[in-house]
């Protein structure tokens, strides 16, 4: 099918990519790549990084045994070195109808970007790159590959993302939780309005499948500040009941439920030792992935 | 409370305008897509009562700021017996002046450029303010008779000086406080408030004398139970420089008059005053040797050179309080009747002057009395004959109006006539050898009565030839055949004798004089009943009873009931002083009153220098801070309860 003519490279955030580009960005567990990498792998091998010294036992690779070590102390000792390989990085897009909201920009439309950003970021570096767009009714997944047309793909997919329906992409991650079989960075872009609960159980089964996992929370300023001067008839994207009421009144318990949900989702992160960044649709996008970068760099100096 | 701009509490509709908008606003809301729906319905259902308090306080807080706004833009004012929060005050049908109008209340209040009188109606306009729909009504102490006026200036126009202006008279508070009530009960007032002005001066109190009437006016206010309420306002007057003179008595000598005078003074000093004397309005200056606190004074003033009857003025030099500093006298005899006589018959004037000469004494005969100038006035009784010119005519029927008298006889010529006092009917004449006989008359009383000791005119006995009947007026003696021989006939104060013959030989036998002679006396006595004033007072029943007295010493327009000064009556000087008793400065103790009027409902003030007692203040300053306070209110319930932010933030 023949692609439609559009600036699919609006996505990748120039500024960031100039901001980050020179850092690495390295996941915080051990990957399962299938080529060599920047990312430390679960598996001990040759390479430059040295690991640790080990007692040799019988019938190991004597190929491996430090010579230096037994001549000095004539014990059998294995040196180890860490093994680096590539990861696979999957990005998952939400596109429930709330994610449609926003002004200027949508939810949808800033977590592209970021997508876009990042895919660009991490096909740079040499790491797999795949792509879910997260639906009620089924996924529209791009399977991780390293190659320079990926990024194409990605955009051209990302491209034709639009946001409808009700919030129930759970049970989509928690299939894509299952459906990717080796370890891999699973960095999930919602609004996590979804009951926590829920949350919960698909970053607790992916964190099972040994997948890094980084959520992307992003909000709208109005969601987050909730300033209405006079009273406003609230109407739900995803289909639900509308609500009358005077904003000003109910403030307070909108920014103290806000919060609560908040500290629940980073509890659940802080659990699974998984990443949460929160981000508002009205800042840019070097400034939401500043933090992330910065985390990325730093697993490289652990 | 009252309002002076009652109209702008309309305004209190105002007060639906937030709660209006309020609506209104949930009617024309936004609408908004929103995605984060669980946290508007959780918050929605989470949020507390306390939210809903405060949107209601909110609302409240707002239409209670514009009560206020409107409350203060009607100039509230605060009224000494109605609280703020007790809207439901009753206004008074009346409100009620009791006004001290002796002459002490002419003083200046202590610390104040303003008389106690003064500043009493000054307090009476801020005292009725609270009320503005009520009746005024006045009574004061001179009349004792209500007055109602239809607004406060009023009082203190010129043209009701005679009823609310200063005066040089006395007072009894009591009495006129019970006409006051009495007032108030006939008209069936309901609800009055009633303001008492004093300077609590012992004389117009006598409240020893007013004990009774004191309690019952006492019990009168207790069973109104707080519907009348009595205020009593009193007027301290201020302690400066002041001499004061009354007159102890007189003795007249010949060509000298003898007052005997006290002269008192607050001053601590012995020093020479430089008296005033006024006689006949020359002028003279005696000096009195004064020492505190006061001096008895007798000086002798001499009357040489003046005419036998006359007026005295006395005045101490100006102080600071002039109206105690004069004192009045007549002298010589002010009862003397003074007699003009006009007649062109000469038998008859010439009988005539004869009979007024009978008692010089008390009898005062003008020869030169003619109606055409002006001494007209000087006479209290006219005698006339003969026809006066249609201008004399006139100036005597103004004299009689006032209250002059005059004995007409008929005139000569033979045919019906009218004139301005008298129709005459046509002269009748008997035949040889008769005579017209009087045959009845009022022998118990009047002029024809009989002697003390029982005997009767000889009117039988007179023989009259020639008759001119008068025909209007009471007749007190008739003829034989009805027609009457004497007349008497009243036009306005005056009266007019006439008689149907003349003391003439070819009219009557009158010119022997035993009818006419005693007759005349008796005229002569009649017009002279009025009592000589010799220490009359201003505001006694004297003084009240006289009408139409013409000023001699001060103001024009000036009556002896209210002034003091010399007035004329006709030819008569009266003196009508200040009441001695105003220059007593003995002020009663309010304690003792205070224990006899101890009803509740009695409220006592003392007026103060430098504000009115009372002034209700515009309290618009207390709505102001009121509708502050509720912004102010309104703006804490509007901020969050916690400060709740949300910032990005990483975990």
């Amino acid at each position: 099918m023949p692609r439609k003519e559009s600036n699919i490279f609006k996505y990748i955030d120039e500024r960031a990519i100039a901001r980050f580009g020179g850092n690495p960005l390295l996941s915080e567990f051990p990957m399962e790549g299938n080529v060599s990498g920047h990312h430390k792998s679960n598996h001990k091998g040759s390479s430059v990084e040295f690991a640790e010294y080990r007692e040799y036992t019988p019938g190991e690779d004597p190929k491996r045994m430090d010579w230096r070590v037994l001549a000095r102390t004539d014990r059998y000792f294995l040196k180890e070195f860490e093994a680096e390989t590539n990861l696979r990085s999957y990005h998952l897009l939400d596109c429930s109808a709330s994610m449609k909201f926003g002004k200027p920009k949508s939810k949808l439309e800033y977590a592209k970007k970021l997508i876009g950003t990042l895919s660009y970021a991490y096909l740079n570096q040499g790491d797999a790159v795949g792509l879910s767009l997260l639906r009620p009714s089924a996924t529209e997944d791009i399977p991780a590959r390293r190659s320079p047309s990926q990024l194409q793909a990605i955009l051209h997919t990302l491209d034709d993302a639009k946001a409808k329906g009700e919030d129930q992409v759970t049970d989509q991650l928690h299939q894509l939780a299952e459906s990717i079989k080796s370890r891999a960075q699973l960095i999930v872009y919602s609004d996590f309005l979804d009951d926590p609960k829920s949350i919960a159980d698909f970053v607790h089964h992916m964190r099972d499948r040994k997948h890094e996992v980084i959520l992307f929370h992003i909000m709208d300023r109005q969601e987050v500040e909730f300033h209405f001067d006079r009273p406003t008839r609230f109407i739900d994207l995803e289909g639900g009941p509308s609500l009358l009421t005077e904003p000003s009144i109910i403030r307070d318990e909108y920014l103290k439920q806000m919060r609560i949900h908040l500290e629940e989702i980073k509890k659940i992160c802080a659990e699974t030792q998984s990443s949460h960044f929160e981000t508002v649709t009205d800042s840019s996008i070097d400034e939401a992935l500043k933090d992330f970068s910065f985390d990325r760099t730093l697993s490289s100096n652990r | 409370m009252s309002f002076l701009q009652p109209i702008a509490l309309f305004g209190i509709a105002l007060a639906a305008v937030p709660i209006l908008i309020h609506l209104l606003n949930l009617m024309r809301h936004r609408r908004e897509s929103w995605a984060a729906m669980r946290f508007l319905l959780k918050a929605r259902e989470n949020s507390s009562r306390m939210s809903k308090i405060r949107r209601w306080l909110t609302l409240i807080s707002r239409a209670l700021a514009i009560c206020s706004l409107v409350f203060l833009m009607s100039r509230p004012m605060a009224s000494e017996d109605s609280s703020l929060i007790n809207f439901a005050s009753q206004n008074p049908e009346v409100v009620m002046l009791v006004m001290d109008r002796s002459s002490s209340m002419q003083k200046n209040l202590m610390n104040s450029s303003k008389t106690m009188l003064q500043r009493g109606i000054d307090e009476f306009e801020r005292f009725s303010e609270a009320w503005p729909d009520s009746k005024l009504v006045i009574i004061e102490t001179v009349f004792s008779e209500t007055i109602i006026v239809d607004k406060i200036e009023t009082i203190s126009s010129k043209e009701m000086n005679d009823f609310f202006g200063p005066t040089d008279c006395g007072g009894n508070l009591p009495y006129t406080i019970n006409q006051g009530l009495n007032w108030l009960e006939n008209t069936d007032i309901g609800h009055a408030q009633i303001l008492v002005i004093s300077d609590d001066q012992k004389s117009n109190w006598k409240t020893k004398e007013n004990d009774e009437l004191l309690k019952n006016i006492n019990d009168r206010i207790d069973k109104k139970e707080g519907l009348w309420k009595l205020h009593f306002l009193k007027l301290q007057p201020s302690e400066v420089n002041n001499f004061s003179l009354v007159c102890k008595s007189y003795r007249e000598e010949k060509d000298f008059f003898h007052p005997t005078l006290l002269i008192r003074s607050n001053q601590k000093d012995t020093q020479s005053l430089a008296v005033k004397i006024n006689i006949n309005g020359d002028l003279s200056t005696i000096k009195c040797p004064f020492s505190y606190p006061s001096t008895t004074w007798t000086p002798a003033i001499s009357l040489s050179d003046q005419p036998a009857t006359g007026w005295i003025k006395i005045a101490l030099p100006e102080d600071s309080f002039s109206h105690d500093n004069e004192y009045f006298f007549t002298y010589g005899n002010q009862a003397m009747l003074k007699v003009g006589v006009q007649c062109k018959d000469e038998q008859t004037r010439k009988f005539i002057t004869a009979v007024c000469k009978l008692d010089p004494q008390s009898l005062y005969l003008n020869k030169d009395f003619s109606p055409e100038n002006k001494t007209l006035n000087e006479n209290d009784l006219l005698i006339l004959q003969g026809s006066s010119s249609p201008e004399e005519e006139k100036q005597i029927l103004k004299f009689v109006k006032e209250g002059g008298r005059i004995v007409l006889f008929p005139d000569f010529e033979n045919k019906d006539k009218s004139d301005a006092f008298q129709k005459w009917r046509a002269t009748e004449a008997v035949s040889d050898n008769n005579f017209f006989e009087i045959s009845e008359w009022n022998r118990n009383q009047g002029i024809f009565a009989n002697t003390v000791n029982g005997r009767e005119l000889a009117l039988p006995y007179l023989k009259i030839l020639k008759r001119n009947i008068p025909t209007e007026g009471e007749t007190l003696a008739f003829y034989k055949d009805g027609s009457s021989f004497f007349k008497r006939k009243t036009i306005g104060k005056g009266v007019i004798y006439s008689f149907s013959t003349l003391p003439n030989k070819d009219w009557s036998s009158l010119e022997e004089g035993f009818v006419l002679v005693p007759v005349l006396i008796r005229i002569f006595n009649e017009s002279s009943e009025d009592p000589a004033l010799k220490f009359s007072e201003c505001g006694d029943t004297a003084s009240l009873d006289y009408k139409g007295l013409v000023p001699v010493t001060g103001n024009p327009s000036q009556k002896p009931s209210l002034k003091a000064g010399i007035y004329k009556d006709l030819g008569k000087f009266l003196a009508f002083n200040r009441k001695a008793t105003e220059s007593v400065n003995e002020i009663f103790d309010r304690k003792q009153l205070q224990e006899t009027m101890s009803s509740s409902h009695i409220l006592w003030n003392d007026a103060n220098a430098t504000r009115l007692s009372f002034v209700r203040a515009e309290i618009w300053n207390l709505f102001l801070i009121v509708m502050l306070l509720f912004l102010l209110a309104e703006s804490l319930l509007g901020l969050p309860v916690t400060n709740i932010s949300f910032s990005p933030q990483r975990l």
